[in-house]
């Protein structure tokens, strides 16, 4: 019942898109005629750049994420564990946090170039922090008892680290990679779109300088399809892989 | 007088605690670039002098206003439909079932997406930003405004239902209230939101701005100014969020002050 | 079936079940449930955990609709909310605003009836007075302990000017002797203002301290299993009454069907 009112809300959508065009009230330039976006939305496997354009910003999208983990996961741990080198680095991450890396583009443009490399280090920084501040969270929210346990024993450092720390900030530092995850889609395409890198922020850029709003539109759909299915595929991972913890969505 | 004493040093050191590393790596950033002749990375004193003569006596101060306005009149309308849509989605559930899948979509649409199309149709002046502005952080707010209805205590969905409180009493005096902790979340991510799809636009197409500042400066090779515009966006970042961390304290004291007494009293 | 002692000039109407039955889907919780509240009657609802007690409450509250049979006031059946029906729930936590101070919590309903604010504030703090706290007016509901937001609570069903009183549990949440200044608090409403109280409750000591009659739930699905007659008088003690040996003996009958 409640798919068939879902997919009825889909539709209905799409009819007062449909409507709209018929009455003329959409300005073609910004939303063009449905028909043609679903023409274009179908025809758009047949485009040469297309594949490449989704696995641009694929791959450095995940490279990005995959980066940004293996540096913000350890530091994140090892800033956790103790409260002094927290409270020194919380000015620093907050700052670091609200920057938007966007704003960093010119700068890296000159410095690195404009190309896949770029965009994979400004992905990965602004997959950091995110990443980064769960990771620490996880890491200080310890069940006083176990930190207690832990202390009682004198636990050496390394146990510590992996056996009682990771695991127990790994609910944490899964949502950090969730997050991280459909960020590192949303600075792919923003640098795609502002520079001219393989990706389909480019190619909506592109398609709209040659007037062709219906593929740009059609891309911009695809794209959303993309963050959709990623964020979707990582939940079901989450969930299979953290079957242990059901306290774990702590947000 | 010892108490008041005490006190105060004690908020002095919270205040050491947190800035004494921050403030001594931005001194060695100072002092290390000091000599610089990197074309790429100027002295730091150099980008400094240069943020402030742009900003006292040069464009800098209106790109700032211009940036700082069309970001305010965006997330004013996001916030404002936000809001409005998202209360009765959260409440009404056959509603937000029906409308969650749509809505999970049209959410997961890259913002800087739109910024080419909505740009070259509507030009470079403020409207489309703002356009831009709104559209983008409107999900942020509505989400989390439906969310924030999703969570509220049944005891007071059934004890303004026991009184017999009017619809729209309710609406206005208790779901809006009981969800706003998880609004002004929302509007701090949106506000993060805002900020990010101003610099994209402004980097795509202006003729004012902040954005714009950074890569007329980037196109001449003027790489102090560059700099000195990143490190202004940067910091305005970080102010607005404070500031709006501040805002939220004062806003919603009687969340937290409520948190706080049922945390002690639960143990 | 007559109480004891019935007001007279009371304002409440009576409430009336008959053949009560409420189900959620194919579970049945309660069947043919009768019972009546006489206007000014004080009546106490037990029965072992779990038996039904908030389903009941909340379908003499019109909050829940009856699948079976009904239940009227002053002879007209009621399917949602009334005007005369003030509830009182037991997380007070939850069901005050915290966002609001206490006068504005008490004045609430009637700001829902459209009351001009000087009235209703009026009305709220002598409501507040009722119960002893007009001093909190100001206070917001974290600043204070637990008995006293549940008597903000109480003072709010009054505001609302109900003339039936429900009541879910209302003393569970809180410390031995908070309990004890509620209950003769409730009591001396009763008698002041003349209205009917039902009090859910699971604590047979109290049901039967208050009560002019203890209803029975048990069963699956649940239904009265015995109405026991206090015949205690008006005026109650906590130290006098609780020793008075036909305590004891009501309080044994009704144990003994709980535990049967």
């Amino acid at each position: 019942m409640a798919l068939i009112q879902q997919i009825g809300v889909g539709l209905a959508v799409l009819a007062l898109w449909a409507i709209g065009d018929a009455a003329g009230t959409f300005n073609p330039d910004v939303l063009p005629p449905l028909r043609d976006v679903a023409t274009e939305f179908v025809a758009i496997w047949g485009r040469p750049p297309f594949v490449a354009a989704l696995a641009g910003t694929l791959r450095d999208a995940v490279a990005g994420v995959l980066l940004a983990a293996v540096l913000a996961i350890p530091l994140g741990i090892l800033i956790g564990m103790s409260a002094a080198v927290e409270r020194a680095t919380r000015t620093l991450l907050d700052f670091g946090r609200s920057f938007p890396v966007v704003a960093l583009l010119p700068i890296l443009v000159l410095v690195i170039g404009a190309n896949a490399q770029m965009k994979i280090v400004s992905i990965s920084i602004a997959c950091f922090f995110p990443i980064l501040l769960q990771t620490i969270y996880g890491a200080r929210r310890m069940e006083p008892t176990i930190v207690d346990t832990v202390r009682s024993f004198r636990i050496p450092f390394r146990l510590r680290f992996f056996k009682v720390i990771l695991p127990a900030a790994s609910p944490f530092i899964a949502t950090g990679l969730r997050i991280a995850t459909s960020v590192s889609i949303l600075v792919a395409v923003g640098t795609e779109v502002i520079i001219p890198i393989t990706g389909l922020g480019q190619q909506i850029s592109l398609a709209r300088v040659n007037n062709e709003v219906a593929v740009a539109f059609a891309y911009v759909l695809y794209a959303g399809l993309l963050g959709m299915i990623l964020t979707a595929l990582w939940e079901r991972v989450e969930t299979r892989v953290l079957s242990w913890n059901r306290r774990g969505k702590g947000e | 007088m010892a108490k008041t004493r005490r006190v105060l040093s004690r908020r002095l050191l919270d205040i050491v605690a947190l800035w004494w590393l921050p403030v001594c790596l931005f001194a060695l950033w100072l002092v290390a670039s000091s000599g610089s002749t990197n074309f790429y990375f100027p002295p730091l004193a150099r980008i400094l002098a240069v943020l402030w003569r742009d900003l006292a006596s040069g464009s800098l101060a209106g790109d700032l206003a211009t940036s700082l306005g069309n970001m305010a009149a965006g997330l004013s309308f996001a916030v404002l439909f936000g809001v409005l849509l998202g209360l009765p989605i959260g409440e009404y559930s056959a509603v937000r079932r029906a409308v969650t899948p749509t809505l999970n979509f049209l959410r997961s649409v890259p913002p800087a997406a739109i910024v080419p199309i909505v740009i070259i149709a509507m030009g470079i002046g403020s409207a489309p930003k703002i356009f831009i502005i709104a559209l983008t952080c409107f999900w942020p707010v509505c989400l989390n405004t439906i969310d924030g209805v999703r969570g509220v205590s049944p005891q007071l969905v059934d004890t303004a239902r026991a009184f017999r409180v009017p619809r729209l009493l309710y609406f206005r005096r208790v779901l809006l209230m009981a969800a706003l902790p998880q609004i002004m979340a929302g509007i701090r991510i949106a506000i993060a939101v805002a900020l990010v799809l101003m610099v994209i636009s402004e980097f795509f197409g202006a003729s004012a701005g902040l954005g714009f500042y950074i890569n007329e400066n980037k196109q001449r090779f003027a790489m102090a100014e560059t700099w000195a515009g990143t490190l202004l966006v940067g910091l305005l970042g970080y102010l607005l969020s404070a500031l709006f961390l501040r805002l939220e304290r004062w806003l919603l004291a009687w969340y937290f002050q409520d948190a706080d007494a049922s945390g002690r009293a639960a143990g | 079936m007559n109480g004891p002692h019935m007001i007279t000039l009371s304002k409440a109407k009576t409430l009336e079940v008959k053949g009560l039955g409420k189900s959620y889907g194919t579970l049945s919780i309660l069947s043919n449930l009768t019972l009546t509240v006489e206007p000014g009657a004080f009546i106490c609802i037990v029965g072992p955990s779990g038996v039904g007690k908030t389903t009941l409450l909340r379908c003499l509250s019109g909050l829940a609709a009856p699948s079976e049979g009904s239940v009227s006031v002053g002879g007209a059946v009621i399917s949602e909310p009334q005007a005369e029906i003030g509830l009182v729930f037991q997380d007070y936590r939850g069901s005050l605003m915290p966002w609001m101070r206490t006068l504005e919590n008490v004045a609430f309903p009637l700001e829902g009836r459209g009351v001009p604010k000087a009235e209703r504030n009026r009305i709220a703090l002598a409501c507040l007075a009722d119960v002893g706290l007009e001093h909190a007016a100001g206070s917001y509901p974290w600043q204070l302990s637990g008995g006293m937001q549940q008597r903000v609570a109480i003072a709010r069903a009054l505001a609302y000017d109900a003339h039936i009183l429900l009541m879910d549990e209302p003393f569970g949440s809180l410390d031995a002797q908070t309990r004890l200044g509620l209950e003769d608090l409730v009591l001396d409403l009763r008698k002041r203002l003349k209205i009917s109280v039902i009090v859910v409750t699971h604590d047979i000591d109290e049901a039967v301290y208050l009560a002019d009659r203890v209803v029975v739930l048990a069963g699956k699905p649940a239904t009265v299993v015995d109405c026991v007659d206090v015949d205690l008088g008006y005026d109650r003690d906590q130290i006098r009454t609780k020793s008075d040996p036909r305590f004891v003996e009501y309080r044994n009958r009704v144990l003994g069907q709980i535990m049967a």
